[in-house]
């Protein structure tokens, strides 16, 4: 395998601070809308205003899943090390976006369905996304030769990610009390652009937040791969 | 309002500052979290910190 990283003396590490930063004001932006301007919901009243982050955070998970996914495959066909820091970075970002998902269905789900949790498919599935990539991500830690660590986290990866499909269609497939998929014709475009500007607000977020990450693990693979210091 | 689908939710705003704090300390903390890491992993690699 290759040993090529990254070039982590060169490149630019601006961009993804200001990337991350313009991430950040645009959900502040979409969020005081949401909260402020946007009017209340016919029956979930004030607790669907939960929706202008619940939702852009739920399909930004899942994009950051699938990025890990293209990083898993192009790690496998291009050998490497940069598609597999990349892996590391996004998988590691979308665990923390699906679990911030939960944690804001849970909050969601107590005023209106009356539990903060149901073993419900989609609920279940997207545990079952979280505790899949979290494992891979700790079990990296154990191997110690990075070509094989990258080679089966790898194949790890695009094995978990078969779960991102079924997450999508459990409302379609299985009784579920969480609502179907909703489309620009089903919601009121009263509430379009705070959905639109916080999806943006979290996808600029992650963007540069997994371009950080990548830095993080190709600086650790670099000092991993450095010939150890010969005896005096 | 009565009877099932027919219900109004009045209130919850305490269920609104509850989600919405729990994204700005999960994203927030999460960024700075990398921040911190990406400066301390540079100083190890003798790039300095930025």
């Amino acid at each position: 395998m290759a040993t090529a990283v990254m070039d982590t003396k060169t490149s630019d590490t601006s961009t993804p601070y200001m990337v991350a930063g313009a991430g950040l004001l645009l959900l502040v932006v979409g969020s005081y809308w949401g909260l402020a301007y946007a009017p209340r919901e016919t029956y979930m009243g004030d607790v669907q205003r939960i929706m202008y982050v619940h939702v852009p955070t739920a399909w930004n998970a899942m994009l950051a899943f699938t990025f890990a996914f293209g990083c898993a495959i192009a790690s496998l066909i291009r050998g490497g090390y940069r598609w597999d820091t990349r892996l590391e970075a996004s998988m590691e970002v979308g665990v923390v976006l699906s679990t911030l998902l939960c944690i804001q269905g849970a909050i969601w789900a107590k005023p209106t369905w009356g539990v903060w949790w149901d073993w419900d498919p989609r609920l279940t599935t997207t545990a079952v996304l979280v505790l899949a990539f979290s494992g891979i991500i700790a079990l990296r830690s154990f191997v110690d030769d990075p070509g094989r660590r990258a080679v089966w986290s790898a194949v790890a990866a695009i094995i978990a990610y078969v779960d991102v499909p079924i997450v999508y269609f459990s409302v379609k497939w299985w009784n579920s009390l969480h609502q179907m998929q909703s489309t620009p014709e089903t919601v009121s475009k009263a509430f379009h652009w705070p959905l639109r500007i916080n999806a943006i607000g979290i996808l600029l977020l992650m963007w540069g937040l997994i371009a950080l990450r990548a830095r993080i693990a190709a600086l650790r693979l670099e000092r991993q791969l450095q010939p150890p210091p010969e005896a005096a | 309002m009565t009877g099932i689908g027919v219900g109004v939710i009045e209130g919850g705003w305490e269920f609104v500052w509850g989600a919405y704090g729990a994204s700005a300390v999960i994203l927030i903390g999460y960024a700075v979290s990398i921040h911190r890491r990406y400066r301390a992993e540079r100083r190890r690699t003798g790039q300095g910190a930025r």
